[in-house]
């Protein structure tokens, strides 16, 4: 046993007085009484047993009560060190590609997956702890073996999942997981080799200590993938021969199940693209492509079809209020891009409903604007910021990673004249200082109400900010955070296991095709953004308020591609982890607790009574 | 001091209640008591034969020439009843909050004022050291002032002999009175001195007793706990304790057993008894427990 705070010893120094009080109080606590007569009558009763030393076993058990609380605050940690064996971690791949059907017989590669399991479990030896894993877009523990029959049972009601498998977070989460166990483990991957870093990274966390068991797989398939618009009536596909021969194939465009478009011809080995023209522009919608063989080609169904969300254009509407400033005309000059000039904005009760960008341009600002504002020498009433002493040089960078600041190089633009912004309450506000001069903030931005705010201490027109390549770069930030779908078209096409954030308000769902919330998607709001990770491919609807459309979720690309990769040390096992000598604490401060609590009961009871129970 | 010994209620009770004496009384002066000698009174009382030196004036003729013998007419007279005060003036009376002490001369004197206020004689005798005699007997309504004046005087002293008390009890008041006793009898011979004060008074004869035990809260429900030096007022000793609940648990037994020890030798020496615990009002204690035990009315 040893002590984390010896220095409480010092406190037995303590017993001294103690000791020196308790003997003062007896030898001084002499009562007088009229006549002793009673007491001695008592005393003939009870047989004289009232003995002068009881006192002392009080003393005895106060002692007692005090050197056990010193004793708990010492620390005392009992260490004992044994031998801990490891455990076993099965990391069982369950990728989208594990629901090919192209191992002997028909057989999945995941049903190929659990008979390798339950080989690996039979061969183990009786007690050995273990987990298994699910592994795709991370990795999902499915149960901790105390009962390994049990583990199997509820894997083998486990399908693969649609997500491609993205070692990098599989690695992170088995990392996070190893720490809080803190014991050694062994691990076996069981893959048809479909890992994006080829077990490299996996490899940095168990060392040696890991086993890949590869399922033999040809990689013989056929699939569809990368549905993209090519034109204003066609669209691209990307088609993956995994044959080492052309095979004859036909694919055709669907919208809303009605067939747009069919075209066949051979498919050349390896991946190939594929135009299809529509018999009309293409319009707002959900489109499918399916992919079918000839000669049945296909192992792996969920490959052979692909789907594409296609929004109605969206047109950013910017309401820009100042006496005019050719430089915000000039970046504001772009399609897509519908611009209103005023000279100034309404005092009151002014929303800007129906705009999705404000710019006041040396204007004042409502209070009651309710949509994203970039404000140039001017703040809107209540703004956490405020303007401070004038300012000029050369701007400067912050290192915040905001989105504004994506590929902008602040360092070639100088300001003539500006204010620099006094922030207040930058931590309960969430304002991200932009761009500084000699060290005082001169754009800044945050968000009130789940609008964007963004106010400039300087104008374009006193600055060279306007003619150097940092405005455009500025700008375009600005309004792919206000209105992503403006600046990317496939923004409302995901990929499974890859979260999507998309500018949206609390009002945001995703319905399926009848009109029911979709289960496939989940949606997560976060302040102005949502987050979606769709768990199966498909055509979704959105709707936002009164704006709605279309979400496509496909399959990863690359889990179409069956071609097992050579992975890094397959097959060998170097090593075994070592069993680790670990040293178990037991922190005993409670239970010293405990037995100071004991005496202390003790010695009231005999100080209340006078005697052990049942004497 | 006597205003600091009485309270204004204790005045109400010498006004309102009186003695109740079973006894006949002897006396040099008329009183409101009944008195054993059958002489001049206006009350027929018995006849007895006639003997040498009877006043031949109370011969009833009438019955010498019905029976032929000289008889005497006895008529009872009325004469004043000695109410003798034993206040027990020991250390041990010195104990409690309030005191017992205190409490007993209070008692004591109350029960003078009634008997002075019933055209009766009252003294004080003090069972303790010297003087012995706290109050010679004094009567008339006008005493009480030196009744009051006597017994706040009074201070502790040392136990001594009862004898000198008690030989001056049976000697100069005579064997017919009415004795109270107030003391809290914590001592070992408690019996013989009940015994001789019954004997000095004449207790079932003659005299008549009644015993006022005076106790204080903390004989009777003990405040101590743990360890503790129990010291004797009077010198008797120490005693060493350790006191639990079950200590006192035996304590009150014995308390039990000794009152009810007194409460039978009291019977059987024909006293009354009453126990007066100081922490009960003097009103409601010769109001309801004094009355009940006989002595007041």
């Amino acid at each position: 046993m040893s002590w984390e705070v010896p220095a409480a010893f010092w406190l037995f120094f303590l017993l001294i007085p103690v000791i020196i009080c308790y003997f003062l109080r007896v030898r001084f606590s002499r009562h007088p009484v009229s006549s002793i007569y009673l007491w001695q009558r008592a005393r003939q009763i009870s047989g004289g047993r009232r003995l002068r030393s009881f006192p002392l076993l009080l003393l005895f058990l106060q002692i007692a009560t005090v050197t056990a609380v010193i004793f708990a605050l010492a620390g005392p940690v009992l260490q004992q060190q044994e031998m801990e064996p490891p455990g076993i971690l099965f990391l069982l791949d369950a990728s989208a590609g594990m629901a090919a059907e192209d191992g002997p017989g028909g057989l999945s590669r995941w049903d190929q997956a659990l008979s390798l399991l339950k080989e690996e479990v039979a061969a183990l030896p009786p007690g050995t702890p273990g987990a298994v894993f699910l592994c795709a877009a991370g990795a999902e523990l499915l149960g901790e073996a105390g009962d390994w029959y049990r583990l199997l049972q509820e894997v083998q009601r486990e399908r693969p999942r649609y997500e491609g498998f993205v070692e990098e977070a599989v690695a992170s989460d088995l990392e996070l997981w190893r720490v809080q166990t803190e014991r050694s483990w062994e691990a076996v991957l069981i893959t048809d080799g479909g890992l994006d870093l080829e077990g490299r990274r996996l490899r940095q966390v168990f060392g040696d200590a890991l086993r890949i068991r590869q399922i033999a797989a040809g990689g013989y398939n056929l699939a569809v993938t990368g549905l993209r618009v090519a034109g204003p009536d066609i669209l691209q596909a990307r088609i993956v021969n995994g044959w080492p021969v052309a095979k004859a194939v036909t694919l055709q465009i669907k919208k809303d199940g009605r067939l747009l478009a069919e075209e066949s011809w051979p498919a050349a080995p390896g991946t190939s693209y594929q135009r299809l023209t529509l018999p009309e522009p293409l319009a707002p919608g959900g489109y499918e492509a399916v992919l079918a063989a000839a000669e049945g080609g296909i192992v792996f169904s969920p490959g052979s079809q692909a789907y594409l969300a296609v929004n109605p254009p969206r047109t950013a509407r910017v309401l820009l209020a100042g006496p005019g400033n050719p430089f915000l005309r000039a970046a504001l000059r772009r399609p897509g891009v519908e611009v209103t000039e005023i000279p100034a904005l309404p005092e009151a009760q002014f929303t800007g409903k129906g705009w999705d960008l404000v710019i006041a341009d040396r204007v004042p600002v409502p209070a009651e604007l309710e949509t994203d504002l970039l404000a140039f020498l001017t703040a809107p009433p209540g703004a956490p910021v405020r303007p401070g002493q004038r300012v000029a040089g050369r701007l400067e960078g912050t290192g915040s990673p905001h989105p504004l600041l994506r590929f902008v190089d602040w360092g070639e633009a100088t300001i003539g004249e500006g204010q620099s912004l006094i922030v207040e309450g930058r931590e309960e506000s969430g304002v991200q200082v932009l761009a500084q001069v000699d060290g005082r903030p001169v754009a800044v931005a945050w968000e009130e109400k789940e609008r964007l705010r963004v106010v400039l201490g300087f104008s374009l027109l006193t600055s060279e900010l306007g003619v150097t390549g940092a405005w455009p770069v500025f700008f375009q930030n600005l309004l792919a955070y206000c209105l992503p779908q403006l600046t990317d078209p496939m923004a409302y096409n995901l990929t499974i296991g890859e979260p999507a954030v998309l500018p949206a308000s609390r009002l945001f769902r995703v319905l399926d095709r009848e009109g029911a919330r979709a289960n496939a998607l989940t949606v997560e709001h976060r302040g102005r953004h949502v987050v979606l990770r769709a768990s199966r491919p498909g055509i979704f609807r959105w709707a936002d308020g009164e704006e709605h459309g279309v979400l496509a979720a496909n399959i990863p690309a690359g889990e179409v591609d069956l071609k097992p990769r050579i992975l890094a040390g397959e097959g060998e096992k170097r090593t075994e982890a070592a069993a680790v000598l670990k040293t178990r604490r037991s922190d005993l401060t409670g239970y010293f607790l405990l037995l100071a609590l004991l005496f202390l009961g003790m010695e009231w009871y005999l100080w209340r009574n006078g005697r052990w129970p049942g004497r | 001091m006597g205003e600091q010994l009485l309270e204004p209620g204790d005045y109400e009770l010498i006004k309102n209640l009186s003695l109740q004496v079973r006894l006949r009384v002897s006396g040099l002066i008329t009183g409101e008591q009944r008195s054993p000698v059958q002489s001049g009174g206006i009350e027929f009382a018995e006849y007895r034969e006639y003997q040498p030196g009877d006043d031949i004036r109370r011969i009833d003729w009438t019955v010498f020439l019905r029976l032929h013998r000289l008889m005497i007419k006895l008529c009872a007279e009325e004469k004043e009843l000695t109410l003798v005060l034993v206040v027990d003036t020991t250390r041990s009376m010195a104990f409690g909050q309030p005191e017992k002490l205190r409490t007993a001369l209070r008692a004591a004197a109350v029960l003078a004022g009634i008997a002075l206020a019933g055209g009766n004689r009252a003294a004080i005798l003090g069972l303790g050291a010297d003087p012995v005699e706290i109050l010679p007997p004094v009567h008339g309504r006008d005493a009480l002032f030196r009744v009051v004046e006597a017994a706040a005087r009074v201070q502790p002293s040392a136990a001594t002999d009862p004898a000198p008390v008690l030989n001056r009890l049976a000697t100069v008041y005579g064997r017919r009175v009415l004795a109270v006793f107030l003391s809290d009898l914590l001592f070992p011979e408690w019996e013989g001195v009940l015994h001789r004060l019954a004997a000095a008074v004449g207790c079932g004869d003659a005299g008549e007793g009644y015993l006022l035990q005076i106790l204080a809260p903390e004989e009777l429900d003990p405040p101590y706990l743990g360890e503790i030096t129990l010291v004797d007022l009077e010198g008797a000793g120490e005693v060493p304790l350790y006191l639990g609940a079950e200590d006192l648990r035996r304590y009150h037994r014995a308390l039990a057993d000794f009152l009810d020890a007194v409460r039978g030798t009291c019977r059987r020496f024909s006293m009354g008894y009453s126990l007066l615990p100081t922490q009960v009002p003097l009103a409601q204690f010769f109001t309801a427990n004094l009355r009940q035990g006989g002595l007041l009315v």
